[in-house]
Order: C-alpha cells, then structure tokens, then sequence
C-alpha cells in the first residue's frame, strides 16, 4: 500500500527520477519466504532437478537457480500449466538423465561428480542448442502447443529454457544478478556500460 | 430513481469516448457516458511496477485459463499476458463467428477507459496523400475532408494528449505539436544514417512519435521508463481515457459515467428522424433500460458501433439505423503485419541503453510516394527499434554454468529489427452481418465477420519483408532474419470503416462531420467512420475527428439545427 500512495504523491509531483532504487527497494513489498510444498517432483526427482539447475546457473557472488529455488517454480509449472504429454515427457527426460550417468559413470546425476554432472550437462546442451527452432509468435500461432512452446522439443532445451527464466524473474536473479531495475527513472540511447555489468 | 434523460450520451469510454466526453462537457453538455465494463480503479488494477516474482506463473500465464476464457484475446501477444489479461474481454461472453479458414482477431476491451489502457501510443497525422487516395486510384469513395479540415484538431488533440516526436518536414508524415522526442540508441543513430547515406530523400529513420510524456504536462509527469504502459500508468504519463480526457471531463461537474451498460441498440423516432434514446441492458443485473439524450455518440469502437447500428434496425432501416445507403457495416479494413526482418549489428560493445523506452524508432512510407510500385497501390511504414539483447537469449545460447552466468549478466549482441504496417482497401466484400441465432452473454445479437486481404495486401506484405532485409543489408546488419508473413486480420487493432465519411448518402453512412446522413443528431466517431486506412496508427486521427464532430454538433445545437 506504501507504494501505491508514493505514487500518487509522485504522480502529482513528477518528481520520480529523483527516487533512488534503494528508495524503491524499501518500497517494494517484500514476499514473504513461503514453504513450498512439491506437489509434482518427488524426491529424488526434484533432488536431480535441484542438482541440474545447480550446475546450469551456479551461485557465484550472488546465489545460484538452487537459492533462488528454481525447483519449485519448475514443480509449479510441471504441476498447474503443463499439459499433461508435456508432464510426462519432462519427468521422462529426468530420468533419462540418470539413465545416462548409470551408463557414464555408474551412478545417478546427483552421486555423480561436479566434474561429471558438468560434463553430462555440457554434452546435452551441445546437442539441444544446435537443434534450430521455427518460432511461432502467439499471434499467428494455430495451435495451443505453438502458443505455448516451452515445454515441447528436446528435454535438456526445455529444462534450460525453465531454469534460466525462473531464475532471471526471480527476486535474486532480477535484482541481485542483473540489477534490473523496475523503474529506472530515465532514458539514455546511447550510454556506456556500467562497471557492474561490464562482465 | 436515477436521471435518465441527457443532453447527451456518448456510448463507450476508450480514446474516442473519453474525447467525446472531455469536449461535450466542457462545452456545457449534461453528458452521460454508457461503458460495458467495469469501472477501473488505478491504484487496485494498474499492475505495471509489480515485481515479475509475485506473478505465479512468471507472466508464462495461467495457459489453461486463457485458452479457455481468451483464446481469441491472447493473440494480441504484447498485451493480453499474466499482467494485463484483465483489459481484454472473456471471449466465452462475447462470441462471433468468421467464414472457415479466414479468421479474424476481434481484440476488444470492455471496462472504462477500453482499449486506451492498452493500446500502442504511437500517433501519426495523416496527409493528403491519405485523404485524397481512393479518388485518386478511384475506389471506394472519396473521403470527404481534406488535411486543411483536420490540421488545426491534429494540433488541437496533440496539444493536449502530449505527443513526443521529432519533426522532420515530411510531406506524407506530417509534423505535430510535439514534445521533445525520446532517445534513440546507438545502432538506431548508425541505421538512421546509413539509410539518409544509401537512399537519400527517398527513405529516413525517425524516432516513433508517441502518446508517452518526455516532460511534465499538463499535471501529468513525465514517464518514468518502466517500459510496460499496457499494464497501466499510475503517474498518467500516456495518453489513456483514464488518464487524461475523463479526469477533464469528471472537473466540469457534467459528467456522469455508467459503467456495466451494455448498448442494446439506439432508439429511432421516424416523425422526428431523430435517434431519441439508447437501450442498454444492466451488465450485472441483465435488466434492460433506456436512457434519452438530444445527441447520440457512438465510440465503441468500429466493429462494436456497426453492431449497435445494425441491431438497431427499424421498419423505415430494416437493415440497420442510418444505413440506408446499404454500407454499414462493410469495407471492413485493418492494418497488415507480420513481414519484416531483423539482424545483429556491429560495434558499440562498450555502450548501452538504459530505461525501458516505450517506443520505438519509425520509417514512414515511401511506396507510392514520389513514384508507382509496379505491384500494389498505397504504402506501408515500419516500426522496429535496435538494442542490446538480455538474459533471455539465455535460452538458446550455448553453455552452463559460472561462465554462461557471467555472459548473462552482461548486456546481448546489438539487434535491430523491422515490421511494416500496411495499409488495406476497402472492399465492399470485407463486412459484418448480425447473427441472430448466437446472443452474446446480454443475450444480445452477435457479428459474423466476413474478411479476406486482397491481393493489393499480399502483394505489399512480400515487399515489406523484402525491403526490410535489404534496409537492414544497407545499414551493416550480419544474421539478418527475414520474416514473409501476413497476420490474421484483426490483430493490428485498427479496425475501422465500417460506417464510412463520405459526401453521398447513397454510397457512405456518415457526412463530413461525423453525422449520420440519415439522423442528423447521430454521430459515429470511433473507426468506423474511416473512408480508407492509410498505413499510420489511427488512433490520433480518431481523436482528432472526435473533437471536430464535438464542435460541429455543439456549434449545431446552439443554432438549433440539432
């Protein structure tokens, strides 16, 4: 509510750009940690998803998909917008990635090593990244599956395309790691890089 | 028991209705406006600075609710999404039917405010190249205005909507009142003087002229940048019914806006030749009513309004109120889109953009212009824009890991991208009809729509693919991506013509003023009145003729001529 009445006051103001992001940061309401209870996943399941999306985007100076729980946003998909194929053929495809590190390493992905999980991981991304994708836009789309095309094709395609958009609309993947800002306050065109960013 | 009785009513409240209001009350007007919807309450319904980890889904969308309730809705893909669904109708209350295989995107807002809330801002004037067309290639009928009739309203709208632009002395773009246009960025700057380079005066890049604030006016701040103006603006700094002429109309005391009115059909008195009332049925309650006014505008948008006149049939108009002419309802026109091109471009690595700028770069018509394209008549611009790419290529770059995390962090490659806006004719052929076997949720008779591009469209669109590849090639794009494809009619969101301006009322339903020929105290000022289509955003040009046909009918009622 804070922040809607800041606005207002703003808005007959025009005074924003002068609103700093930490100013807005203590504006934001802020989610509480709720407990997510799995309602898809399994245990072992999630624990192979937990291990994958580790590996995928690590935490580094900031936390990784893991701290931004990435397994529960895929636990949320697979459970209320996937269809029920595409359930099945997700859930298949994680278990084809312990069938994989049997046949590799002789045990399952989250026994394996660090060393072989990222060679596992590097090798189905070299193959999902070469396969090429006719993008539907929805607006000419015919169907519900090229409407909704994130969970259809190649398993390892699909679990990174999830796991990278759980992580960059979370809290910690938006505002820690890219320092997104919700309102900037001001247009540049044209502008240097700036240091935090200049990877 | 409430006032039922007005001097005037206005049905709908999205860009035209909200004009319709600001002017007839502030010329004295005791003006009642009947909205669909539901009222809009900014600081409950705008959405556009909630955090993107509050939406359950991530703005993928509850999918299975859309496709049950908005099938049709969720083709407007910048928009109807997690955050802005809300603005689009139910699709299962508001059914009609199109031919097998030509479909077509009716993309409707019901609530107050109506489609302002979500449209795309960008406003353009049209020019005489636009008002003197279909006499020129000698189809349809001839407009019956001229750019000297509509100027001084262009600059009139503009001067109070805030239109942010860049003038640049085009004969077939003509310039506006603007404030100070936005930024472009650095690989637009590079394109817009590639292009000057390699075509001269035949073709330019200007930055996209938009109803988006770039300082404070007229109480209304200057936008902020966050970039999503279709979720709301809660410091009002696009041009929106809610934002502007409805806080202006609401200051004169005259004003009264009735939402959950859901127009049956206008009542006609044939002694008087006058339309004398509006039948409007409860949108909570479903019980009917009438409310009586001395003039009638209707703003409900173009393919809405035709509905409303032709479920408005009499014994003297069995096909319709004011149709005598047997065009109401047809030359059914919209906006192609869908070819284009895009490409990566070189250099700036050490630059950037920052802000979220809603708006994007423009290349205003050159078909047809100066010369004659062999293979169609009129024009297309395109709109398109350059910037670095984000952390969404993510989902198709190669790798995992530290590293693939660090490339994410930074700004993408430079893209830029281009998609035209073509212009349509208007066909007699492209129409609606009543179809009185399927009632709508008000138990209101629907459309079926009957609409087909013509071959003039088809053949423009593979030149807009064409041209925007080799424009890209021109200004040094690598990758270059080209898009051959025409949309579904509909989902430019510029319906318009079925109630056309002309000078005969044998071949056109409206006069010069927006009257209709066949009740003078009838006024159409949404879409519907467009003779043809010109390839720019209409919308402004709506606004424009709103606030004349306000004037005129005003100027009439003082000489009671009304």
């Amino acid at each position: 509510m804070l922040r809607r009445e800041l606005f207002k006051i703003l808005g007959a103001g025009a005074v924003l750009p002068a609103l700093s992001p930490e100013a807005f940061a203590f504006f934001q309401e802020a989610q509480p940690a709720k407990s997510y209870a799995l309602r898809t996943l399994n245990p072992r399941q999630n624990e192979t998803v937990v291990a994958m999306i580790d590996q995928i985007i690590p935490a580094t100076e900031t936390p990784g998909a893991k701290g931004a729980r990435v397994n529960e946003f895929i636990d949320v998909i697979l459970t209320e917008w996937a269809t029920e194929e595409e359930r099945r053929n997700f859930l298949d495809g994680l278990a084809g990635v312990d069938e994989q590190s049997n046949t590799l390493f002789g045990k399952n992905f989250v026994q394996a090593s660090t060393a072989q999980q990222v060679a596992l991981l590097q090798a189905m991304d070299d193959v999902a990244m070469t396969i090429k994708y006719h993008h539907v836009r929805r607006s000419t789309a015919e169907t519900e599956e090229e409407r909704d095309p994130q969970l259809r094709g190649n398993f390892f395609k699909i679990f990174k395309g999830i796991t990278v958009h759980g992580y960059y609309t979370s809290e910690i993947g938006f505002s820690q790691e890219i320092k997104e800002q919700i309102i900037p306050g001001a247009l540049h065109g044209c502008t240097p890089v700036p240091l935090e960013k200049n990877t | 028991m409430a006032n039922t009785s007005y001097d005037a009513i206005i049905v709908g409240s999205g860009i035209t209705g909200g004009w319709a209001a600001k002017e007839l009350t502030e010329k004295g007007l005791n003006t009642l406006v009947l909205e669909a919807g539901r009222p809009i309450v900014p600081e409950r319904d705008y959405v556009e600075h909630k955090p993107v980890w509050e939406l359950k889904y991530r703005n993928w969308d509850n999918r299975a609710e859309r496709e049950r309730t908005q099938k049709v809705q969720r083709q407007c893909d910048y928009a109807c999404d997690e955050y802005s669904h809300q603005f689009f109708v139910n699709d299962l209350e508001n059914p009609y039917q199109t031919d097998p295989g030509k479909p077509f995107a009716w993309i409707r807002g019901r609530q107050v405010g109506g489609k302002s809330i979500i449209w795309g801002r960008q406003s353009y004037r049209w020019s005489d190249l636009d008002f003197e067309a279909n006499a020129r290639d000698g189809i349809a009928v001839d407009w019956p205005i001229r750019y000297a009739d509509i100027a001084p309203w262009y600059d009139y709208v503009e001067d109070f909507a805030g239109i942010s632009g860049q003038a640049e002395g085009l004969p077939q773009l003509p310039d506006g009142k603007f404030l100070p246009p936005m930024e472009m960025t650095c690989v637009e700057i590079d394109a817009r003087d590639a292009i000057k380079k390699h075509y001269g005066d035949e073709r330019m890049i200007t930055i996209g002229r938009s109803a988006v604030l770039t300082r404070t006016h007229k109480g209304r701040a200057a936008c902020h940048y966050c970039g999503v103006c279709h979720r709301g603006c809660i410091t009002q700094s696009y041009f929106s019914s809610l934002n502007s002429t409805l806080p202006a109309a609401q200051k004169t005391g005259k004003l009264t806006i009735r939402p959950y009115s859901v127009v049956h059909s206008l009542v006609y008195d044939s002694k008087s030749r006058r339309v004398t009332g509006v039948r409007v049925v409860d949108g909570q309650t479903k019980n009917n009513m009438e409310f009586k006014g001395r003039i009638v505008f209707l703003c409900a948008a173009t393919l809405e309004s035709a509905r409303i006149l032709l479920n408005s049939a009499t014994p003297e108009f069995p096909n319709g109120l004011a149709n005598s002419s047997g065009e109401l309802g047809h030359n059914l026109m919209d906006h192609h889109m869908g070819s284009g091109a895009s490409g990566n471009m070189p250099g700036h690595e050490e630059k950037t953009t920052f802000g979220n700028r809603p708006n994007g770069i423009y290349i205003p018509r050159y078909r047809n212009v100066k010369t004659k394209h062999k293979d169609f008549i009129r024009g297309y611009g395109y709109q398109g824009g350059g910037g670095r790419e984000g952390w969404s290529r993510g989902y198709s770059m190669s790798g995992i890991g530290v590293e693939f995390k660090k490339m994410l962090k930074s700004p993408g490659p430079w893209g830029m991208s281009l998609g035209g806006f073509g212009e349509s004719l208007p066909d007699h052929n492209n129409y609606v009809e009543i179809n009185k076997d399927l009632v709508d949720a008000w138990g209101i008779p629907t459309l079926k729509i009957h609409y087909q591009w013509t071959p003039n469209e088809l053949a423009m669109s593979k030149d807009i693919a064409v041209q925007a590849a080799e424009m890209l090639a021109a200004v040094g794009a690598h990758n270059i991506q080209v898009d051959q494809n025409i949309t579904p009619p509909g989902l430019a969101i510029h319906e318009m013509g079925t109630a056309r301006m002309g000078r005969d009322p044998k071949t056109s339903v409206l006069n010069e003023h927006n009257q209709a020929h066949d009740a003078k105290n009838l006024f159409v000022t949404d879409g519907s009145c467009m003779t043809s289509a010109s390839c720019v955003n209409p919308s402004l040009t709506y606004m424009a003729l709103t606030a004349r046909a306000c004037d005129f009918a005003v100027s009439q009622m003082k000489k009671n001529e009304l």
